[in-house]
């Protein structure tokens, strides 16, 4: 359960905070120099950025922007409009070309996220978010265990198919079938 | 009301750790802005939770201890109705409150002489989550009117773990208000009438 010092709240329920509140309370500066980010209508601190964890966001933003020039956004770290009530932010955002000024994007080719470790559980809960937004190509990169597990098939129940690729294999994106990532060139370099 | 994201077991992924809470002046700020107009809502250790709504021998129980709490104490002490309470990092509204005569026209009350919730699906929240709430806020006089079991609850002697005593007053019985002895409940004349 998402708060264990609450046990008994069964008796009633949480009241989930909608993307249109959360956006006004950003806009009043109420979460200034805070890292958080809406999951499911509640608000959820992002761990920060190790130097692996940066350097992989950083390798996989310069691969993907170099193959989709023009075709494509490249947004890192930066609000995805996954529901009514979910606003994350994934680590990498394909989207389609625009400015997205007035509202952030709701759909995307691909989304990215990057765990440190296994233990970082936001994983499970993101991938059924997105799964639930239809975003139909979901890769999530596991430092701790050199793996790149791409989520495709969404439902309103999760992803129906992973499929963990390695070192020496290639990832294609779904919306661009041209464009290719070599796992080796995602994870770091090895020791 | 905003409907809640289906099903239930959305958010069991987000550690509990990870969760941002909003604190008790962020929420008040929510609430001066309208935020959660028209919808039965309160702050609990930094969320919002819902509240369910009243059914009937619940109402019925806060109409006769509102009847019965006011003849008795009179002018020595006020009666705030299913008001907000205020306590660390929350702003529960519990059925009652019992609080000293005072001008809480800008502020909520953050002490009270005594506390009473009714609880029928909300038992187990009041006897847990709630108590801990009002321990930890020194509110010397917590009661449970539990319709469940047929008794009411009193909790003394809070403490930052919780309540010390537990004593339950069953029909026959009258319990006494701790800051006021002289003002005693008869169990049955807040229950609902046996069939």
């Amino acid at each position: 359960m998402v708060a264990r010092d609450l046990p008994a709240l069964a008796a009633s329920g949480f009241r989930p905070l909608t993307r249109v509140e959360y956006d006004k309370l950003v806009a009043m500066g109420c979460f200034e120099g805070e890292k958080v980010e809406l999951l499911e209508g509640v608000l959820v601190t992002m761990s920060p950025s190790g130097p692996r964890h940066a350097a992989t966001i950083q390798r996989l933003s310069r691969l993907i922007y170099a193959a989709l020039l023009g075709r494509a956004e490249l947004r890192v770290q930066m609000p995805f409009a996954a529901s009514p009530h979910a606003e994350p932010e994934p680590d990498v955002a394909v989207v389609a070309p625009g400015d997205y000024d007035d509202d952030h994007p709701a759909a995307a080719h691909l989304l990215v996220e990057v765990a440190d470790s296994s233990l970082d559980r936001d994983r499970d809960a993101k991938a059924l978010i997105y799964a639930r937004a239809g975003v139909a190509d979901y890769w999530g990169v596991n430092l701790e265990d050199g793996v790149v597990e791409v989520r495709r098939e969404p439902t309103a129940r999760g992803y129906l198919s992973v499929t963990p690729f390695r070192r020496g294999q290639r990832v294609a994106l779904l919306a661009f079938a041209d464009v290719s990532i070599a796992v080796d060139d995602v994870l770091p370099p090895p020791r | 009301m905003v409907a809640a994201p289906q099903p239930d077991g959305d958010r069991d992924a987000v550690p509990a750790a990870r969760l941002r809470r909003f604190t008790g002046e962020e929420y008040d700020k929510l609430v001066a802005l309208g935020y959660f107009a028209g919808e039965k809502v309160e702050l609990l250790r930094g969320l919002i939770v819902t509240m369910s709504p009243s059914e009937p021998p619940h109402a019925w129980a806060i109409q006769r201890l509102i009847r019965l709490l006011v003849s008795a104490l009179g002018d020595r002490a006020d009666i705030r109705p299913q008001s907000t309470f205020k306590a660390l990092h929350s702003r529960p509204e519990p059925d009652l409150v019992i609080v000293p005569v005072a001008d809480y026209s800008r502020a909520h009350p953050s002490s009270a002489h005594l506390i009473i919730e009714i609880s029928e699906s909300s038992l187990r929240y009041d006897q847990h989550d709630k108590a801990a709430l009002y321990a930890e806020a020194s509110v010397r006089d917590y009661w449970i009117v539990n319709l469940v079991d047929g008794c009411i609850e009193v909790r003394r002697e809070p403490t930052p773990q919780g309540y010390r005593t537990t004593t339950t007053y069953r029909r026959g019985e009258r319990a006494a208000l701790l800051d006021f002895p002289d003002v005693t409940i008869a169990v049955d004349d807040v229950l609902p009438p046996p069939r």
